[in-house]
């Protein structure tokens, strides 16, 4: 049973996501919050102040979404996470999966967070993304503004945990950012770490 | 996909269910032709009506059949399944309309700009249930990072 202390800060809730953020229909809840600053921010209205949320209980959220469980279940979708980063909310994710269990869950993590966040979802989520930017620790900071050695640290014990079937590792060309030469270079070392499943890909900075 | 995609793929979705479960189920064509979300009152609808109709089943001891009975339509959509993992997305120009992209919501706008939440529009200044302004102080998070 959840005990609703959890909350999480929840900017949009996004139903019938297809095709980008999961198996099936999918819903994709965007949580406020990211220790990272990337000059490319997918969505940067996660770590801009003036940004609103509810603060959700995971009672709150499943209230929210069960509207789309017939969709979840013929299609084998479920529930995303993403932000900014959901991993600053383990307790929020971990307590709402355990609300509807035989959903499809996955997050989307650069996984810049300590390992006790990963590790407390870790049972309850099936699917993994993980945006690594770049394995390079100086492009990494010069991207982010921080250095990347919890990001690789937690990913070579994700692997172990989880198993590589369950990861997706997103690997972007960063416009005068990364090289190709950098790119090459981190997908070696993420298949040496045993990393399967790679989405090698390029940003397009919208106008 | 735009939200008229969606709403095609959702709809084949709900005649599968109906017809995996003997649930008389007709769709009308939909005339609508402003900017389609992917649903609509009407879609909703049919989603409660099947709800309701299934769990009818269940009370007269009949089998459902919902698990993965989809699965189908949306690989004929160009969906992930669990076991595939992403087609590697090729370096692209710049997309000529919006799309949407892993973890993308393209457009929050804040309560001061007149967003309309859940069909209520908020005043300036008011924060809607469970609602809160940043703390910029407080920091993220159930870590200290």
């Amino acid at each position: 049973m959840t005990s609703d202390r959890a909350v999480a800060p929840v900017v949009t809730v996004a139903r019938h996501r297809m095709t980008t953020d999961g198996t099936g229909v999918t819903t994709l809840v965007i949580v406020h919050g990211c220790p990272l600053r990337c000059r490319y921010c997918l969505n940067p209205y996660t770590t801009a102040p003036a940004t609103r949320f509810r603060t959700l209980t995971p009672s709150a959220l499943y209230d929210e979404v069960k509207a789309d469980a017939l969709y979840f279940e013929a299609t084998g979708g479920g529930v995303t996470f993403g932000g900014g980063e959901p991993l600053l909310y383990p307790a929020f994710i971990r307590d709402f999966c355990v609300l509807a269990p035989h959903w499809h869950y996955t997050v989307e993590t650069s996984l810049h967070v300590p390992w006790v966040a990963v590790e407390t979802v870790a049972d309850a989520v099936h699917e993994w993304i993980v945006d690594i930017k770049d394995t390079n620790p100086a492009v990494y900071r010069r991207y982010t503004g921080q250095d990347n050695t919890l990001v690789l640290q937690n990913l070579e014990r994700l692997l172990s945990l989880v198993g590589a079937e369950h990861i997706t590792v997103r690997v972007p060309h960063i416009p005068d950012v990364n090289t190709d030469d950098d790119v090459n270079n981190s997908v070696s070392r993420l298949q040496a770490m045993g990393v399967k499943r790679l989405d090698v890909f390029s940003y397009t900075v919208r106008p | 996909m735009n939200g008229k995609d969606k709403c095609r793929i959702l709809k084949e979705i709900r005649r599968e269910i109906a017809a995996q479960n003997d649930i008389a189920l007709t769709i009308a064509d939909c005339r609508f032709q402003g900017a389609c979300r992917g649903t609509c009152p009407k879609c909703e609808a049919e989603v409660a009506y099947l709800e309701k109709e299934l769990e009818k089943r269940r009370l007269s001891g009949k089998a459902v059949a919902v698990a993965g009975i989809a699965a189908a339509v949306m690989l004929s959509a160009g969906g992930c399944t669990p076991d595939a993992p992403p087609a590697p997305t090729e370096p692209t120009s710049a997309p000529t309309e919006y799309e949407e992209l892993i973890g993308d919501v393209p457009y929050i706008p804040s309560a001061d700009e007149g967003e309309v939440l859940d069909g209520y529009a908020p005043e300036e200044d008011e924060f809607l249930l469970g609602e809160e302004p940043l703390d910029e102080t407080e920091g993220y998070g159930d870590y200290d990072l």
